[in-house]
């Protein structure tokens, strides 16, 4: 990661680099309605690497993000469509790649999880495509909105 | 070329396909053509209620900035910035939804294309970070070619003696020899061990063709990750030179080329 900035390669690397994280992962709803989840990445290198999420139950959309510092790595999306700079777009469920030339700005969309996946088979294939294990209990985001009424 | 009449027509008819609407969940979501600023797609939802209709991203907006880690209550600016968003377009901050109310039917294109502006423009908040101005060492040095007027092709691709095919980062247009240059960046020490290998073997590798190029390694020295053995292996095969000392780079091009000037 050079002056600031992760390159292509070293991103590449980093999801390499076989990993873990220690749940449970714990849900914590803020301000602005959203249920969101973080945790510590351990890697064999020293990389700042963390695992976040963010669930919103008004619309069910979710994202997962493997962080580098500020930067991600790798980040799926699952209930949004996204556009690529050359135009494509690409379904509800798309996972970005750190790419030199467009930043976070490229997504494709994976063969191995659709919208019919549940939280819980999203969450793990993005981390298995992540080379990060998992110990201990998952958990669900509450499906409740509980911010008062609507 | 289409008359202002016709053109008028194609763009009326087109303009509509570009908003999709669809019921989910007893509101209508309304799909737009704007992007958040990682190119995701903005969509907002049109909620009726007993006291009256409201278009909203339902939180959508306020949970991009908490992916990049922007926290409002944190920064009196930022928030400043978004409260003058919102006056503008007249759209409200209601439990971390961005809201529009409607007085009549009438009004939901208007508050469409209000709402997905001041979106925008609030999502634009993620390129105050500071990494929006950071360039990577690699762009950094081309600006240095630029800078000094130095002949250069991005990522030229060459055969090595094995027959196998490297792109390397640089090459430098300079008279009696062209230089290949590689740029070596990196935060953390393992992968500056990695990123040393692989440049030692592309040097070991095109050493072998013939004696057209000469070879320079450049070594970002921001952080203290690169091993003095290291260097001296990366020596054996191209000229090393740490990016804090980049006079250097300068004296060893001009002396190469057999210029007194900077400007190859």
């Amino acid at each position: 990661m050079s002056r600031g900035i992760l390159q292509e390669a070293e991103a590449e690397h980093i999801v390499r680099l076989p990993k873990r994280v220690k749940g449970p992962n714990n849900w914590q709803q803020r301000d602005d309605g959203n249920w969101y989840m973080e945790m510590p990445v351990e890697a064999p290198e020293q990389w700042p690497l963390r695992l976040y999420g963010r669930f919103n139950p008004r619309t069910g959309c979710y994202t997962f993000i493997l962080f580098c510092g500020t930067l991600n790595v790798r980040r799926l999306d699952v209930g949004k469509r996204h556009h690529n700079p050359d135009c494509n777009d690409v379904g509800p469920v798309h996972k970005h790649t750190w790419t030199d030339r467009f930043g976070d700005k490229w997504a494709y969309e994976p063969s191995d999880i659709s919208s019919a996946n549940s939280i819980r088979e999203t969450f793990f294939a993005f981390l298995a495509e992540c080379h990060i294990a998992f110990e201990g209990q998952f958990r669900e985001p509450p499906q409740t909105y509980q911010k008062g009424l609507l | 070329m289409k008359s202002c009449e016709e053109l008028r027509e194609t763009m009326l008819a087109t303009l509509p396909l570009l908003f999709v609407c669809q019921e989910e969940n007893n509101r209508l979501k309304i799909s737009t053509p704007y992007l958040y600023p990682n190119g995701d797609y903005i969509d907002l939802y049109l909620v009726e209620t007993p006291n009256g209709l409201y278009l909203t991203d339902l939180g959508e907006t306020m949970g991009y900035l908490a992916d990049y880690s922007i926290a409002l209550k944190q920064s009196s600016k930022r928030r400043k910035i978004v409260h003058d968003i919102l006056l503008t377009h007249n759209v409200e901050l209601f439990q971390g939804e961005l809201r529009v109310y409607l007085e009549k039917e009438e009004q939901v294109a208007h508050a469409v294309v209000r709402l997905s502006q001041a979106i925008t423009q609030i999502s634009d908040l993620v390129f105050t970070l500071r990494l929006g101005t950071r360039t990577t060492f690699k762009e950094e040095v081309e600006e240095f070619w630029v800078e000094y007027g130095i002949p250069f092709e991005r990522d030229y691709v060459v055969i090595g003696g094995s027959g196998e095919s490297y792109t390397v980062d640089f090459y430098l247009s300079v008279p009696k020899h062209p230089w290949l240059v590689e740029t070596l960046s990196s935060q953390s020490r393992s992968y500056a061990n990695t990123l040393v290998s692989r440049v030692i073997r592309v040097w070991h590798d095109l050493h072998r063709v013939d004696g057209r190029y000469r070879y320079l390694s450049l070594i970002d020295d921001s952080a203290d990750v690169w091993k003095a053995e290291w260097l001296d292996q990366l020596a054996e095969f191209s000229e090393v030179i740490a990016w804090s000392e980049r006079e250097k780079l300068l004296q060893l091009l001009k002396a190469a080329s057999g210029q007194g000037k900077a400007s190859l």
